[in-house]
């Protein structure tokens, strides 16, 4: 019994100090480190140069397809390389950090019951889609006349925010279910 | 499963938090292991009985 408790009173102690160091020194909001070992100045370096370089990519890929004809070639490109550039360097971080480093972060995430209702919630989140694309196919069915392009981009873009909704729900549905 | 983890948690005199952050896990993890909700995989199951230095057998029964 005594033993028990040291050895228990023991792990418990070493975590609590782990924690408390792995807070003060290499944990951080955003994260301290790349997955590939790199420190902070190349955490944020590496993201936001290839964020840039993704908008910039992506600029040409639009000018070349819509070839607008109101602005300067450059400006354009300039312009949907900003307008993308926070995305693509928030996508460059996620994708380069060690979440290890990001200060809460559980070490095992896939082994936490919230991975579970997640996992769940993304099944009814792909019901909810599926649903909101036969509704729509109906629609359309009965549809004769021809649809805009801006149109069918809407409806696309309502399919995807009812699975996102329906998956919102769903998640906490089964928190609310499993706190009670 | 049922298990016997509040009645070691108590023996041992942890709180959920503290078993939580031992186990690397959320404490609604334990909580929910701990009201029969939620089934612990493999790997946590041991470092549960690691935690309380026991069997796995001796935290978890299944419920037949």
């Amino acid at each position: 019994m005594d033993n028990q408790t040291g050895t228990t009173s023991q792990l418990h102690a070493e975590a609590t100090e782990s924690n408390k160091t792995t807070a003060k020194k290499t944990t951080g909001v955003f994260g301290t480190k790349t997955i590939f070992g790199g420190g902070k100045v190349a955490l944020w370096g590496i993201s936001t140069v290839a964020g840039i370089i993704i908008g910039v990519i992506f600029g040409v890929i639009v000018f070349l397809i819509r070839r607008p004809t109101q602005l300067n070639d450059w400006t354009f490109i300039i312009l949907m390389a900003v307008l993308i550039g926070g995305c693509s360097d928030c996508f460059c971080w996620v994708t380069i950090v060690d979440r290890t480093t990001i200060t809460g972060t559980i070490p095992h995430p896939e082994e936490n019951v919230e991975d579970t209702w997640r996992t769940q919630a993304t099944s009814a989140g792909l019901i909810g889609m599926a649903l909101a694309d036969t509704v729509l196919l109906l629609l359309v069915a009965f549809y004769d006349k021809p649809i805009p392009s801006v149109v069918a981009a809407f409806a696309l873009l309502g399919i995807m925010l009812i699975g996102l909704l329906t998956m919102a729900c769903a998640y906490f549905a089964y928190r609310k279910k499993a706190m009670a | 499963m049922r298990n016997h983890l509040p009645q070691l948690r108590q023996q041992h005199q942890l709180s959920q938090a503290a078993l939580a952050n031992a186990a690397g896990v959320s404490r609604q993890t334990i909580i929910s292991i701990e009201k029969d909700r939620f089934d612990p995989s493999l790997p946590l199951a041991f470092r549960l009985a690691s935690i309380f230095d026991c069997t796995i057998e001796d935290i978890f029964t299944p419920e037949s």
